[in-house]
Parts: C-alpha cells; sequence; structure tokens
C-alpha cells in the first residue's frame, strides 16, 4: 500500500515536474541568451491561460483553443520583448533596468487581469476525463496527458535548438554575441523569437495545468518563484539543466509532502536549493563559468 | 573596394580613433600595424558596426556601412574574424563553420566552401566533432577563419591573426592567408608583429595613439626609417 501511495506522489511530482520545466526552461532560455531574468515569465502562464479561456468561449474546442493560445502567446512575448526589454539592452544599467522592467510588466499584468477578468476562478475543461487504473494504482488521464504532452513539447523545443538553423542561432547568440552577428544572425530577431517561444511553453503549461488550478490573474506567481528555484538549481542558462531540474524538484516536493506535510513543500524546495547551491554553485547540470 | 574617409571612434567622450582614412582594393593584403591599445581593434569593430562610429565615408562596394548593420556584413561580402578567435566553445568545429554560412541559401555553394575551406586546413577534417573550446589556439584561429570562409567573402578583416601562437603555427596560418589571397579574396588584418606583416603583405598601415601615421607598399614600410628604428630597433 505504501508503495501505491509512493508511486502515486512520484507520478504527481512528475506532474508539478513538468509544469516547472515548461516554465523554467524557458526562463533559463531568456537568461542564455540575453542575460536577463523574465520575471513576467509567470504572467505568461497567466496571458495563456485566459487566451485558451477566452477561446473557449468563443466556441473553439478545447484543444484548438490552447493551439491557438500558444500561437498567440509566441506573438505576445515577442511583441513585450521587443517594445519593453530590447530598448533596454543597450543601456549601461541594462542589467537592473530589464529587471525592474519585467518586475513591473508582472504586476502590471496580474492587476490587468484582475480588472479586465475579475478574480473569479476561470474554470478550463479537462481535455480527457476518466482514471486510468492499474491494480489499485489510480491516475487521472488528465495528468498522463500532461506528462506526455509536456516532455514531447520540451523534447520537440530541444531537437529545434539542437538542429534546426534558428535553434543554432540562439545557441550562437548565447555563447558569444558578437560572433554570431558577425557570422550573420540578426541578434534582435533571435532575442525576440526566444521570448515567444519561452511564452509560448508558458501558454502550454497553462492550458494543461489549467484544469487542475483553475485560470486566475495571479496563477502565475508560485510557479514562478519555483522556476527561479529550478533555474538555478539545473544552472543559470542551461535548457536540459531547468528541465532534469524542474522534474527532480517535482518529485522531491512530491515525495516530501507525503513524508511530512503540505506546509513544507516550499521549505523543501528551497533547502534543496541551498544544499545545491553550497556544494555547486553552478548549479545541478550547468558549466562552471570560466 | 573598401573605401573609408576620416573615421573617428569614441568610447563615451573618450576618443580613441582620429580621423582614420584608408582603402583595400580586391585580392590584396593590407597589414595594419600598431602597438597595444593604438586602436587596431576599434578600426575593425567600426568597421563592422560593433562599435559607434562616425565618418566622412565608410563603404564597401559602393554600398554606404553606416547604414549597415553587423549581421548584414556578410551578405555585402564582408567577414570579420574577431579578436582571441571567439569561437562558439560549447559547439563542434562542424557546427561553428556552419554558423559561417548561416545566411546563405545555396545548399551547394556552402559544401564548396566547407571542400575548400578544409582542404585550407586539413586538420579540421579530423577535429569535425570536437568541442571547439577544447581545442589547441592555433586549431582554434584556423577553425576561426575558416568559418569567416564559410559565406564566399570578397574581404576577409581578422584581427591579430596570429596572437599567442607558437612559430610554427604561425607560419602555416600566414601560408594560408596568402592563399587564401590568390583564391581571390582580399585580407586586410592586424598585428603587432612588424616584420611577419609587412613581409606577407602587399600594403600596410602603421597605427600611433589612435592616428594612422604611415601607409604604403609593405616593402616601403619596411625600409622606412621610422619602422625600422621603433619597431625592428635597426
Ligand atoms: N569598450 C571600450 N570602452 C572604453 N574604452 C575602450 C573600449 N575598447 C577599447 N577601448 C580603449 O580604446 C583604445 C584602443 O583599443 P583597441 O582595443 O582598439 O586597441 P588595439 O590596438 O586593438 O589593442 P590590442 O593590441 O591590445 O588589441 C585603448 O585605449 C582601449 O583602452
Ligand atoms: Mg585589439
Amino acid at each position: 500500500m505504501l508503495f501505491v501511495v509512493m508511486l502515486e506522489q512520484i507520478v504527481n511530482g512528475l506532474v508539478l515536474g513538468a509544469m516547472y520545466a515548461l516554465l523554467a526552461s524557458g526562463l533559463s532560455l531568456i537568461w542564455g541568451t540575453m542575460r536577463v531574468l523574465n520575471f513576467a515569465q509567470g504572467e505568461m502562464v497567466m496571458l495563456g491561460g485566459y487566451a485558451a479561456v477566452l477561446g473557449v468561449g468563443l466556441g473553439l474546442p478545447l484543444p484548438v483553443a490552447i493551439l491557438a493560445a500558444i500561437v498567440v502567446l509566441f506573438f505576445v512575448g515577442a511583441a513585450m520583448s521587443k517594445a519593453l526589454v530590447l530598448p533596454l539592452l543597450n543601456r549601461d544599467d541594462w542589467a537592473f533596468a530589464t529587471i525592474a522592467v519585467t518586475l513591473g510588466m508582472s504586476i502590471v499584468l496580474q492587476n490587468g487581469a484582475l480588472r479586465v477578468f475579475g478574480e473569479r476562478f476561470q474554470q478550463l475543461d479537462y481535455l480527457i476525463d476518466g482514471v486510468a487504473a492499474v491494480g489499485m494504482f489510480r491516475l487521472s488521464w488528465q495528468r498522463v496527458l500532461i506528462l506526455c504532452v509536456s516532455v514531447s513539447a520540451l523534447a520537440a523545443m530541444g531537437l529545434f535548438l539542437k538542429y534546426s538553423r534558428w535553434g543554432a542561432a540562439i545557441r550562437a547568440v548565447a555563447q558569444d554575441r558578437s560572433a554570431a552577428a558577425v557570422c550573420g544572425v540578426d541578434v534582435n530577431a533571435t532575442f525576440l523569437l526566444t521570448f515567444g517561444l519561452s511564452a509560448a511553453l508558458c501558454a502550454l503549461g497553462a492550458g494543461l495545468l489549467g484544469p487542475i488550478t483553475g485560470v486566475y490573474p495571479w496563477m502565475g506567481a508560485p510557479l514562478m518563484i519555483k522556476a527561479f528555484a529550478v533555474v538555478v538549481l539545473g544552472g543559470l542558462g542551461s535548457f536540459q539543466g531547468a528541465i532534469l531540474a524542474g522534474f527532480l524538484l517535482g518529485i522531491l516536493e512530491s515525495v516530501g509532502v507525503m513524508l511530512t506535510s503540505s506546509e513544507w513543500r516550499d521549505v523543501i524546495s528551497f533547502v534543496v536549493l541551498i544544499a545545491v547551491l553550497y556544494v555547486r554553485p553552478w548549479g545541478l547540470f550547468g558549466v562552471r563559468e570560466r | 573596394m573598401l573605401r573609408i574617409d576620416n573615421l573617428n571612434v569614441r568610447y563615451g567622450s573618450f576618443q580613441v580613433l582620429w580621423g582614420a582614412s584608408l582603402t583595400v582594393a580586391p585580392a590584396e593584403i593590407v597589414a595594419l600595424l600598431g602597438p597595444n591599445g593604438s586602436g587596431k581593434s576599434s578600426i575593425m569593430n567600426a568597421i563592422m558596426g560593433l562599435v559607434a562610429r562616425d565618418a566622412d565615408r565608410l563603404e564597401f562596394d559602393g554600398v554606404d556601412l553606416r547604414k549597415t548593420p553587423t549581421h548584414r556584413m556578410l551578405d555585402l561580402g564582408v567577414s570579420y574574424v574577431l579578436e582571441r578567435r571567439r569561437l562558439f566553445p560549447y559547439m563542434t568545429v562542424h557546427e561553428n563553420l556552419m554558423l559561417g554560412a548561416f545566411t546563405e541559401k545555396n545548399r551547394a555553394s556552402t559544401a564548396r566552401q566547407l571542400e575548400w575551406v578544409e582542404s585550407l586546413f586539413p586538420k579540421l577534417i579530423e577535429r569535425r566533432s570536437q568541442l571547439a573550446g577544447s581545442m589547441s589556439g592555433g586549431e582554434q584561429q584556423m577553425t576561426a577563419i575558416a568559418r569567416g570562409l564559410m559565406r564566399s567573402p570578397k574581404l576577409l578583416l581578422i584581427d591579430e591573426p596570429f596572437l599567442g601562437l607558437a612559430p610554427a603555427v604561425v607560419g602555416q596560418i600566414a601560408d594560408v592567408l596568402m592563399k587564401i589571397r590568390d583564391a581571390g579574396v582580399a585580407i586586410f588584418f592586424n598585428e603587432q608583429n612588424v616584420k611577419l606583416s609587412f613581409t606577407m603583405s602587399n600594403r600596410g598601415y602603421l597605427l600611433e595613439s589612435g592616428r594612422l601615421v604611415l601607409g604604403g607598399p609593405s616593402a616601403d614600410m619596411l625600409n622606412h626609417p621610422h619602422v625600422r628604428s621603433v619597431y625592428l630597433g635597426i
């Protein structure tokens, strides 16, 4: 019996971890290419959630609404970075200025959403109903779906980065901005693409998680704090590191909560984070800065 | 081909390049000599648009470079090997080379250039799948020059091609640069090694404290009293 509960918690942890990974991998990608911490990343989840809700309201079938939300958020992310972040990058104080602006964006978006949509939770339907049962082991199909879809999306993103032309451009800009420009890579276009892709991953997360948590103005905030922990844990700027650390933290939290109680969830994450940083300041999967 | 009149570079209010005028013609090697901090890199970076600059004229094949962003330079035919090679350290040699052809739509042309640069630097063939950051300085410089040739440039700028290399490698790279010139690609490079640079180039310039003080055929530069007394100690 304990074994079954344990297994269920691990699967729950993987589902939670998938969310962390979707958010954190984008965060890490943005940091890696632009050295910018996007404090509004959680709000991309929230906007993605509302975009899906609106799509359903317009009569779109749920999967189509989620796909539309992903596309919309790609452009929202790109537009936001073009209007608010890119103009700051040539300033001497860009490091602080970008933090201030993305943090401000986060607050404006939360309050804007509260204004426009109200504080009532909006519900997205489950993409699939029902429960998978193997012996005593029970798991809702929605959770299975979250896992499969997010893992596939992250894998697709990884393949894109590794093998596509623009994926190579993103990696090149991350490793040496001037050298990339000299090679003919439009660095600003790469920045927009990175922001857009990260926001799109967030929208996917919202479409998957929305049915479980609901969609509300500050739904991104708690995820965001964890995503920061995950990015640091995985190694700043490492895409794979963020994914692995996301799943790891999800499992640790879920199993830890089972052994203690749910108030301990955040304590567990940050104790792990601090312990890891003490031993490996560059994160679990990151590379040491030269 | 490359024409520069009265080029100035300032970092904030601190001017480091004063009224530089120079030209590079097709298929010639032009060397820019100058001591540390004289502004050699600043000239290169200014041509490429990597630093803010002003000039009365800054053009390549009649195109105004003052209106050309860095990432369009390669499409015009101007390629640049930055100081200290600046490879993408976590990419393989092959990935680095392919990024040199990022804007090339014609795959056949990329394949042809790849074959050519690998024939210039046969060592790179066995290093294809090695991470660029893990190679020796000489191999990195070869990769950097090879990357700079992937998009079939008309002009190759190189910032200190021989920096920190063993004498044997220096000779090897100098030979390849002359081969590249003979294949029709003009080269404009900067260096501190006066003798070698003026031996392998067609023309040269001397830069001191941000001002071009001398210019002419390399043989004349080598025999110039100022160059001989200050730089060659003769
Ligand atoms: N980004 C910068 N900001 C401020 N000053 C700079 C900057 N880059 C270079 N300088 C200054 O401009 C002057 C010329 O530098 P530059 O790098 O062009 O010289 P260089 O001839 O290439 O030197 P080296 O032989 O060391 O490569 C130096 O005094 C340098 O300190
Ligand atoms: Mg220099």
